[in-house]
Protein backbone atom coordinates (compact mmCIF):
# COMPACT_ATOMS: atom_id res chain seq x y z
CA UNK A 1 0.00 0.00 0.00
CA UNK A 2 1.48 3.63 -0.37
CA UNK A 3 2.46 5.72 2.26
CA UNK A 4 -0.36 8.54 0.84
CA UNK A 5 -3.19 5.79 0.22
CA UNK A 6 -2.46 4.98 3.89
CA UNK A 7 -3.34 8.58 4.84
CA UNK A 8 -6.04 9.14 2.71
CA UNK A 9 -9.47 9.44 4.49
CA UNK A 10 -12.93 8.17 2.95
CA UNK A 11 -12.35 8.99 -0.89
CA UNK A 12 -14.50 11.65 -2.73
CA UNK A 13 -16.62 10.88 -5.62
CA UNK A 14 -15.08 10.43 -8.94
CA UNK A 15 -16.14 13.64 -11.82
CA UNK A 16 -18.29 12.90 -14.11
CA UNK A 17 -14.95 12.95 -16.58
CA UNK A 18 -13.52 10.36 -14.35
CA UNK A 19 -16.66 8.05 -14.46
CA UNK A 20 -16.62 8.21 -18.20
CA UNK A 21 -12.93 6.64 -18.47
CA UNK A 22 -13.58 4.53 -15.90
CA UNK A 23 -15.91 2.06 -18.33
CA UNK A 24 -12.55 1.56 -19.93
CA UNK A 25 -11.77 -0.68 -16.69
CA UNK A 26 -14.83 -3.16 -17.48
CA UNK A 27 -13.76 -6.32 -19.27
CA UNK A 28 -16.40 -5.90 -21.79
CA UNK A 29 -14.66 -2.38 -22.89
CA UNK A 30 -13.17 -2.40 -26.39
CA UNK A 31 -10.84 0.21 -26.90
CA UNK A 32 -10.51 -0.75 -30.50
CA UNK A 33 -14.64 0.50 -31.37
CA UNK A 34 -15.07 2.30 -28.50
CA UNK A 35 -13.96 5.82 -27.10
CA UNK A 36 -14.46 6.47 -23.70
CA UNK A 37 -13.77 10.60 -23.45
CA UNK A 38 -16.59 10.39 -26.24
CA UNK A 39 -19.72 9.16 -24.49
CA UNK A 40 -22.17 10.28 -23.03
CA UNK A 41 -23.08 9.99 -19.46
CA UNK A 42 -26.23 10.39 -17.13
CA UNK A 43 -26.55 11.14 -13.57
CA UNK A 44 -29.53 8.85 -12.24
CA UNK A 45 -28.64 8.56 -8.41
CA UNK A 46 -27.49 11.42 -6.25
CA UNK A 47 -26.91 11.28 -1.91
CA UNK A 48 -23.93 11.83 0.03
CA UNK A 49 -23.00 8.47 -0.05
CA UNK A 50 -24.13 6.73 -3.62
CA UNK A 51 -23.82 8.12 -7.09
CA UNK A 52 -25.07 5.99 -10.05
CA UNK A 53 -24.68 6.83 -13.87
CA UNK A 54 -25.58 5.27 -17.27
CA UNK A 55 -22.77 6.13 -19.30
CA UNK A 56 -23.21 5.42 -23.43
CA UNK A 57 -20.30 4.42 -25.77
CA UNK A 58 -21.21 3.78 -29.68
CA UNK A 59 -21.16 0.36 -28.38
CA UNK A 60 -22.49 -0.27 -24.98
CA UNK A 61 -24.34 1.02 -21.87
CA UNK A 62 -22.81 0.92 -18.68
CA UNK A 63 -24.26 1.45 -15.41
CA UNK A 64 -21.51 2.37 -12.31
CA UNK A 65 -22.17 2.87 -8.97
CA UNK A 66 -19.92 5.33 -7.31
CA UNK A 67 -19.93 4.51 -3.36
CA UNK A 68 -17.78 7.21 -1.46
CA UNK A 69 -17.28 4.08 1.19
CA UNK A 70 -15.89 1.95 -1.09
CA UNK A 71 -12.03 1.89 -2.79
CA UNK A 72 -13.59 2.37 -5.80
CA UNK A 73 -16.59 2.60 -8.03
CA UNK A 74 -18.60 -0.81 -8.94
CA UNK A 75 -19.08 -1.32 -12.99
CA UNK A 76 -22.52 -3.24 -11.91
CA UNK A 77 -23.67 -4.09 -15.59
CA UNK A 78 -23.15 -3.39 -19.05
CA UNK A 79 -25.14 -4.14 -22.04
CA UNK A 80 -24.14 -3.92 -25.67
CA UNK A 81 -25.42 -2.02 -28.79
CA UNK A 82 -27.28 -5.42 -29.75
CA UNK A 83 -29.31 -5.61 -26.73
CA UNK A 84 -30.41 -1.76 -26.57
CA UNK A 85 -31.40 -1.36 -30.19
CA UNK A 86 -33.24 -3.39 -32.99
CA UNK A 87 -33.94 -2.16 -36.37
CA UNK A 88 -32.22 1.58 -35.90
CA UNK A 89 -34.94 1.79 -33.27
CA UNK A 90 -33.86 1.79 -29.30
CA UNK A 91 -35.76 -1.37 -28.16
CA UNK A 92 -35.85 -0.97 -24.28
CA UNK A 93 -38.42 -0.88 -22.06
CA UNK A 94 -38.21 1.44 -19.02
CA UNK A 95 -40.33 1.80 -16.35
CA UNK A 96 -40.01 3.94 -13.38
CA UNK A 97 -42.16 4.10 -10.62
CA UNK A 98 -42.09 6.00 -6.97
CA UNK A 99 -40.78 5.04 -4.00
CA UNK A 100 -40.12 7.95 -1.72
CA UNK A 101 -40.26 12.10 -2.28
CA UNK A 102 -37.00 12.15 -3.43
CA UNK A 103 -36.29 8.07 -4.74
CA UNK A 104 -38.54 6.46 -7.79
CA UNK A 105 -37.22 3.38 -8.94
CA UNK A 106 -36.26 2.61 -12.87
CA UNK A 107 -36.76 -0.90 -14.42
CA UNK A 108 -34.01 -0.99 -17.62
CA UNK A 109 -35.02 -3.54 -19.77
CA UNK A 110 -35.98 -6.92 -18.64
CA UNK A 111 -32.73 -7.77 -16.10
CA UNK A 112 -31.77 -4.47 -15.08
CA UNK A 113 -34.13 -3.87 -12.00
CA UNK A 114 -34.21 -1.73 -9.01
CA UNK A 115 -31.92 0.88 -9.46
CA UNK A 116 -32.88 4.22 -7.92
CA UNK A 117 -33.22 7.52 -9.56
CA UNK A 118 -33.13 10.94 -7.59
CA UNK A 119 -36.64 12.54 -8.61
CA UNK A 120 -34.95 16.00 -8.64
CA UNK A 121 -32.62 14.98 -11.47
CA UNK A 122 -35.52 13.75 -14.00
CA UNK A 123 -39.21 14.11 -14.31
CA UNK A 124 -40.53 10.65 -13.88
CA UNK A 125 -42.43 10.89 -17.17
CA UNK A 126 -39.20 11.91 -19.31
CA UNK A 127 -36.64 9.52 -17.55
CA UNK A 128 -37.53 6.95 -20.09
CA UNK A 129 -36.93 9.53 -22.84
CA UNK A 130 -34.05 10.67 -21.43
CA UNK A 131 -32.12 8.02 -21.02
CA UNK A 132 -33.39 5.96 -24.75
CA UNK A 133 -32.37 9.35 -26.22
CA UNK A 134 -28.94 9.11 -25.11
CA UNK A 135 -28.69 5.94 -26.50
CA UNK A 136 -30.32 6.92 -29.93
CA UNK A 137 -27.73 9.61 -30.14
CA UNK A 138 -24.74 7.50 -29.43
CA UNK A 139 -25.58 4.41 -31.08
CA UNK A 140 -27.76 5.22 -34.33
CA UNK A 141 -27.08 8.54 -35.54
CA UNK B 1 -48.43 36.58 30.96
CA UNK B 2 -48.42 35.00 34.91
CA UNK B 3 -46.99 31.92 33.86
CA UNK B 4 -44.47 32.94 32.03
CA UNK B 5 -43.05 35.14 34.99
CA UNK B 6 -43.63 32.53 37.84
CA UNK B 7 -41.83 29.87 35.54
CA UNK B 8 -39.00 32.36 35.11
CA UNK B 9 -39.16 33.38 38.95
CA UNK B 10 -39.44 29.42 40.22
CA UNK B 11 -36.43 28.51 37.14
CA UNK B 12 -34.05 31.13 38.56
CA UNK B 13 -35.03 31.44 42.16
CA UNK B 14 -36.05 27.62 42.79
CA UNK B 15 -33.98 26.03 39.99
CA UNK B 16 -37.32 23.90 38.98
CA UNK B 17 -39.97 24.47 36.28
CA UNK B 18 -43.03 22.72 36.20
CA UNK B 19 -43.68 20.92 33.19
CA UNK B 20 -47.26 21.50 33.02
CA UNK B 21 -46.44 25.19 32.94
CA UNK B 22 -47.94 26.41 29.44
CA UNK B 23 -45.36 28.78 29.10
CA UNK B 24 -42.17 26.28 29.88
CA UNK B 25 -40.67 26.30 26.71
CA UNK B 26 -40.61 30.73 26.62
CA UNK B 27 -39.21 30.30 30.08
CA UNK B 28 -36.40 28.02 29.69
CA UNK B 29 -35.28 29.74 26.40
CA UNK B 30 -35.67 33.18 28.55
CA UNK B 31 -33.39 31.90 31.42
CA UNK B 32 -31.24 30.82 28.23
CA UNK B 33 -31.10 34.28 26.90
CA UNK B 34 -30.08 35.60 31.01
CA UNK B 35 -27.50 33.04 31.83
CA UNK B 36 -26.15 33.72 28.45
CA UNK B 37 -25.92 37.66 29.68
CA UNK B 38 -24.01 36.59 33.09
CA UNK B 39 -21.73 34.54 31.06
CA UNK B 40 -20.42 37.65 28.68
CA UNK B 41 -20.52 39.34 32.01
CA UNK B 42 -18.33 36.97 34.24
CA UNK B 43 -15.94 36.69 31.17
CA UNK B 44 -15.71 40.31 31.28
CA UNK B 45 -15.10 40.35 34.93
CA UNK B 46 -12.32 37.76 34.44
CA UNK B 47 -11.04 39.28 31.51
CA UNK B 48 -10.87 43.01 33.32
CA UNK B 49 -9.18 41.36 36.37
CA UNK B 50 -6.46 38.82 34.29
CA UNK B 51 -6.47 39.78 30.89
CA UNK B 52 -8.36 36.67 29.18
CA UNK B 53 -11.69 36.05 28.30
CA UNK B 54 -12.76 32.25 28.45
CA UNK B 55 -15.20 32.39 26.15
CA UNK B 56 -12.84 34.05 23.15
CA UNK B 57 -14.29 37.03 23.14
CA UNK B 58 -13.00 40.36 22.36
CA UNK B 59 -13.88 42.75 25.07
CA UNK B 60 -13.55 46.51 25.13
CA UNK B 61 -15.49 49.61 26.36
CA UNK B 62 -17.86 49.28 22.96
CA UNK B 63 -17.82 45.86 22.20
CA UNK B 64 -18.94 44.16 25.69
CA UNK B 65 -22.66 45.28 25.43
CA UNK B 66 -22.96 44.57 21.85
CA UNK B 67 -21.28 40.68 22.71
CA UNK B 68 -23.64 40.41 25.74
CA UNK B 69 -27.22 41.14 23.34
CA UNK B 70 -25.25 39.08 20.32
CA UNK B 71 -24.14 36.08 23.18
CA UNK B 72 -28.02 36.78 25.02
CA UNK B 73 -29.87 36.66 21.97
CA UNK B 74 -27.75 33.33 20.81
CA UNK B 75 -28.50 31.91 23.70
CA UNK B 76 -32.11 32.09 23.60
CA UNK B 77 -32.15 30.87 19.83
CA UNK B 78 -30.15 27.85 20.60
CA UNK B 79 -32.17 26.95 23.46
CA UNK B 80 -35.50 27.50 21.69
CA UNK B 81 -33.71 24.92 19.13
CA UNK B 82 -32.13 22.74 21.25
CA UNK B 83 -35.52 21.60 22.33
CA UNK B 84 -36.83 21.71 19.18
CA UNK B 85 -34.83 18.92 18.31
CA UNK B 86 -35.10 17.55 21.85
CA UNK B 87 -31.08 17.28 22.39
CA UNK B 88 -32.14 18.84 26.16
CA UNK B 89 -34.84 18.86 28.92
CA UNK B 90 -35.92 22.37 30.34
CA UNK B 91 -33.80 22.57 33.34
CA UNK B 92 -31.24 25.18 35.00
CA UNK B 93 -28.43 22.78 34.04
CA UNK B 94 -29.41 23.22 30.99
CA UNK B 95 -29.75 26.69 30.45
CA UNK B 96 -25.88 27.02 32.01
CA UNK B 97 -24.67 24.71 29.25
CA UNK B 98 -26.80 27.05 26.38
CA UNK B 99 -25.60 30.27 27.74
CA UNK B 100 -22.11 29.28 28.11
CA UNK B 101 -21.34 27.38 25.41
CA UNK B 102 -23.99 27.72 22.87
CA UNK B 103 -21.62 28.49 19.82
CA UNK B 104 -19.78 24.54 20.55
CA UNK B 105 -23.85 23.33 20.62
CA UNK B 106 -24.48 25.19 17.43
CA UNK B 107 -22.09 23.12 15.51
CA UNK B 108 -22.88 19.99 17.11
CA UNK B 109 -26.58 20.48 16.55
CA UNK B 110 -25.81 21.68 13.19
CA UNK B 111 -23.80 18.37 12.20
CA UNK B 112 -26.59 16.29 14.70
CA UNK B 113 -28.89 17.23 11.73
CA UNK B 114 -26.83 16.50 8.97
CA UNK B 115 -26.29 13.02 10.23
CA UNK B 116 -30.21 12.76 10.45
CA UNK B 117 -30.74 13.38 6.80
CA UNK B 118 -28.07 11.03 5.99
CA UNK B 119 -29.46 8.26 7.85
CA UNK B 120 -32.56 8.61 6.05
CA UNK B 121 -30.86 8.42 2.67
CA UNK B 122 -32.26 5.59 0.40
CA UNK B 123 -28.79 3.10 -0.23
CA UNK B 124 -28.86 1.45 -3.44
CA UNK B 125 -27.97 -2.27 -3.55
CA UNK B 126 -24.70 -2.68 -4.28
CA UNK B 127 -24.60 -6.10 -6.31
CA UNK B 128 -21.66 -7.77 -7.21
CA UNK B 129 -20.56 -6.55 -10.36
CA UNK B 130 -21.14 -7.30 -14.20
CA UNK B 131 -17.99 -9.24 -14.30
Amino acid sequence: MKAQEFFKSKKGFLSREKIQKYISNSEKFDSSIEDSNSAETILLFSTSKQKTWLIVTNRRMYCILDDIRKNKPLIAWSKPKSALTKDNEVYLDITAQDKTDEVGIVNIGPKMKNWYYTKSLFDKTKLSASIKGTIRKKMLE
Amino acid sequence: MNEFFEGLKSMLIHFKLDPSNDQAILVFTACCAIIGAIAVFLDFAIYSLKGESLLNLKHSEKNTFILLLLWSVGSLIMGYFGQLLWVFQPSMTACLVVGFTWPILATKMLEQLKNREIAQEPEQEIYEGEE
